[in-house]
């Protein structure tokens, strides 16, 4: 009898054990309409209910940062907020009040400007939307394609007719009201490479805040945020690295690497190009030279902010080799940082501290 | 008294193992299926919705159409369209011209387990000009039509 009932409550024990793993799974979530990009979300929830109520959040903080960021439209009239970078691109040299989310994104965004000694610069929107056009215009454009000469030509006769202004950004805040003036009569504020990183940030902090192990944000794929992975031995997730040199299906990565905890972006030249006398001619804008530079394919940075990643890797991709080596030399340990490079001429240098690299993995 | 409580142990123990062994057997299956590196599923998903709208099972060599697209009578077509004789799945996605959507056309091959898009309409056609993928997802925006591989070697690509 005894030995039955021992039976019995070892029977009970390994189901009681199997249906605890089993109490919660992960949920996917899912967003085509933020940021101009697809974003994926995976999410350990007990069940659809809580799922969905991290669902509202996440779809909170995106929509807030699309309205918000955004230079393609206006504002919707019934929208919450009071300005958005279109609007205030409509309004040069005027003191506006602005949304403290706002604020606070174009704040960071400033701090990266110092950071990367200008590499980064919201301000240069004039000069990123010709190159745009130039790539991406729904009937001009020529993603992918030979540039004509003429049209080169002219395209760079309208970046050297614009004149970048240092430091027309001037932020306030009074009495708990937050302000903006673009100090300038034509300067144009993109916040394109910052946005996405910045709001999944926000996003990862807010999985973060909540105690949940098991979880993954894409963003568009360049940039991504991880916990640990539920259905791998020590919670690590593959991260294949995107060959930006690809020629066919067999080599569409060009290495993996292991990890968790951590947030990834990936700055490219392989997603959106013209080419021009061999060079491709791309959307990553330097700042210094007002064209887009061709010392690499990609800069892949690892590091625990993803709104720094954005703008640091953005940074870095205009940056010469001998300033990347500087730079990398006075901030990647303070930072925390970990960098692989795909240089322009095919080969891959990495600075990495603790994550394993593994070339042609794939 | 004593020879059968024996019996009753060996019984026990002949039990208990049966048990670990029958339970070992299914988590050591259930991982083997969980981590074969090759995709045997290309799943096709439109909108927000995370259940796959057409599976492609490369092993068995089949288009499993799990549900309908709720297209307007107005189109006067079931999509999805399976051609069996062509490989194409041909689904309805959400960027219009001239009020009208377009059709987002996908090429699956069986041997290659592979997957295109071999016609769509969008501002870029960045989808269509990503060519074969046998593991790489396949997004288009704004058709909100996406093709992902079940592929458990890597986790993204960034």
């Amino acid at each position: 009898m005894k030995k039955i009932i021992s039976i019995g409550l070892l029977l009970i024990s390994i189901l009681t054990l199997s249906a605890c793993s089993k109490s919660g799974s992960m949920f996917s979530i899912s967003f085509f309409d933020y940021m101009d990009t697809y974003i994926s979300i995976n999410v350990y929830a007990q069940n659809q209910e809580q799922a969905d109520e991290y669902k509202v959040v996440i779809e909170d903080i995106y929509k807030k940062y699309h309205e918000l960021t955004t230079n393609y439209e206006p504002l919707k009239p019934e929208s919450q907020y009071l300005e958005n970078i279109y609007s205030i691109n409509q309004k040069n040299n005027q003191v506006i009040e602005i949304d403290i989310e706002l604020y606070e994104i174009i704040q960071r965004a400033e701090e990266m400007k110092v950071l990367t000694d200008g590499y980064f610069d919201i301000s240069v929107g004039e000069v990123v939307n010709v190159w745009k056009n130039l790539i991406l215009d729904e009937t001009d454009g020529y993603l992918f394609e030979e540039v004509p000469e003429t049209v080169f030509q002219t395209a760079m006769d309208q970046i050297n007719l614009i004149q970048l202004e240092q430091n027309v950004i001037e932020l306030s805040e009074t009495n708990g009201k937050y302000f903006i003036q673009v100090k300038s009569t034509h300067a144009q504020l993109d916040l394109g490479a910052i946005s996405k990183g910045y709001a999944t940030q926000k996003v990862y902090e807010y999985l973060q805040e909540l105690g949940i192990e098991y979880y993954s944000i894409s963003a568009g794929s360049s940039s991504i945020a991880i916990g640990k992975n539920m259905n791998r031995d020590g919670g690590i997730f593959n991260v294949s690295l995107a060959n930006p040199i690809k020629t066919g299906t067999s080599d569409r990565t060009y290495g993996m690497i292991y990890v968790k905890d951590i947030g990834i972006t990936t700055s490219g030249d392989y997603e959106q190009y013209a080419i021009y006398q061999g060079l491709r001619y791309h959307h990553i804008v330097s700042p210094k030279t007002k064209l887009p530079m061709q010392y690499y394919h990609t800069i892949t940075v690892l590091g625990t902010d993803l709104g720094l990643l954005d703008a640091v890797s953005t940074a870095l991709f205009s940056m010469p080799p001998e300033v990347l080596d500087n730079w990398l030399i006075l901030h990647q340990e303070a930072l925390n940082l970990e960098f692989i490079q795909f240089n322009y001429d095919g080969t891959i240098l990495t600075h990495m501290t603790t994550t394993v690299f593994e070339e042609n993995a794939a | 008294m004593k020879a059968n409580l024996s019996v009753k142990n060996k019984r026990d123990i002949l039990l208990v193992t049966l048990l670990f062994t029958i339970l070992g057997g299914i988590y050591i299956l259930v991982r083997l299926f969980a981590f074969q590196g090759e995709a045997s599923i290309a799943n096709v998903y439109y909108g927000n919705s995370n259940e796959p709208i057409v599976s492609i099972d490369f092993v068995n060599y089949r288009v499993i159409t799990n549900y309908n697209q709720d297209v307007p009578s107005s189109y006067g077509q079931v999509y999805p369209i399976i051609d069996e004789t062509s490989n194409t799945i041909t689904l309805l996605g959400d960027y219009e011209l001239n009020g009208t959507r377009q059709i987002v056309v996908i090429q699956y091959n069986y041997g290659a387990k592979s997957v295109q898009i071999i016609q769509e309409k969008s501002p870029n056609n960045i989808c269509s000009r990503e060519g074969v993928s046998t593991a790489w997802p396949l997004i288009c925006l704004p058709n909100r039509i996406r093709v992902e591989f079940d592929t458990n070697k890597e986790d993204f690509t960034v």
